[in-house]
């Protein structure tokens, strides 16, 4: 025969709660937490891209999501234009003294053969070639001059580092707007 | 595939877009956040679903209310005060923002303060509506305090 419950047995049997209404409440909870990860999925894509240096893996991951595109204004206080651009997110602190600190994101253009050879000197560009030590291989240049044997020369990083001239068909952006 | 197709479809209505999308997101996160807390204020009355109860029980006291108020005003004062984000600070400190989380304010105060002295049977008639406009005048400046103003400088 069981025994009877006790006291503390049956004030949790009292206080248990029904079944479906529980799991209603939980599928409530995960409905919310699904919408806010597909809200996020349709957010503008934003890729890590270097500083003027690749020495590893960026911080974060490689392709994120920027949530807080549609806050971005410019100084005349209208929206900046996202569709089609390409999005980036600097790591590291080489570009700093061209106004790309670290953390920074950016909106560029993406080049056509014939943009690529008017490129003018100061220009900020990301270039895309495979890095040693990193996964991504986008990073960010100053340039100097786009030579006529189809290279182009950049300007020395913050930390003063020279960089080697690149084919044009490497450079792939032109920054056209930072958000610090 | 389908996102990828609705996502090239949604990128029409740019530019606002981006704001739409931005907006929904800040929308559900400060929702999530709302919620939470009233799941664990009310976990009985939140898990039975039974949301007339308490939203009457959640009104007809101003100690409910009040300290879901102090729970955002810490939350926001710990994350500028004691983290220094100065995101946060600078997402609140925006004059139509300081505008609309006053008129928020406004609103909390006469439903959650002045209602339950001077009108009792309305918020007893209808604790539902109510009780939801309480939680967006909460959910408004949450949702304001997640999304930093952004100014983009032309390179």
């Amino acid at each position: 025969m069981r025994p009877l419950p006790g006291p503390a047995q049956y004030r949790l049997s009292h206080t248990r709660l029904p079944e479906p209404r529980l799991k209603t409440m939980l599928y409530l909870l995960i409905v919310q937490i699904v919408l806010l990860l597909l809200a996020r999925r349709l957010a503008p894509v934003r890729h890590a891209v270097h500083a003027a240096r690749a020495d590893g893996s960026p911080a974060g991951s490689l392709r994120g999501r920027w949530i807080g595109a549609g806050f971005v204004r410019d100084e005349k206080g209208q929206r900046v234009p996202i569709k089609g651009k390409f999005i980036g997110s600097v790591g590291g602190d080489s570009m700093k003294a061209y106004g790309l600190p670290c953390g920074a994101t950016f909106v560029g253009d993406r080049l056509t053969i014939a943009q690529r050879r008017e490129l003018q000197e100061g220009a900020l560009v990301v270039i895309n070639a495979p890095a040693k030590y990193s996964p991504t291989g986008f990073r960010l240049r100053c340039v100097d001059e786009v030579r006529g044997d189809g290279f182009v020369t950049f300007k020395r990083d913050s930390s003063g580092r020279s960089h080697r001239a690149r084919r044009l068909d490497e450079v792939v952006v032109k920054v056209t707007h930072v958000v610090p | 595939m389908f996102w990828r197709s609705l996502r090239r479809a949604w990128q029409f209505l740019e530019p606002a877009y981006a704001a739409l999308v931005s907006f929904i997101i800040i929308f559900l996160a400060a929702s999530a956040w709302v919620t939470g807390a009233m799941v664990v204020a009310f976990p009985q009355h939140m898990l039975n679903l039974h949301f007339q109860q308490m939203f009457t029980d959640f009104l007809a006291s101003g100690w409910h209310p009040g300290s879901l108020g102090f729970l955002l005003l810490a939350d926001i004062a710990i994350a500028i005060g004691l983290l220094n984000d100065i995101r946060m600070k600078e997402s609140l400190m925006i004059r139509p923002r300081v505008a609309a989380v006053l008129a928020c304010m406004i609103v909390f105060i006469l439903i959650t303060m002045a209602m339950p002295e001077y009108g009792k049977d309305l918020l007893l008639a209808h604790p539902v509506p109510l009780g939801l406009l309480t939680l967006l005048v909460v959910a408004v400046p949450r949702g304001i305090s997640y999304a930093p103003p952004a100014r983009a400088r032309a390179v």
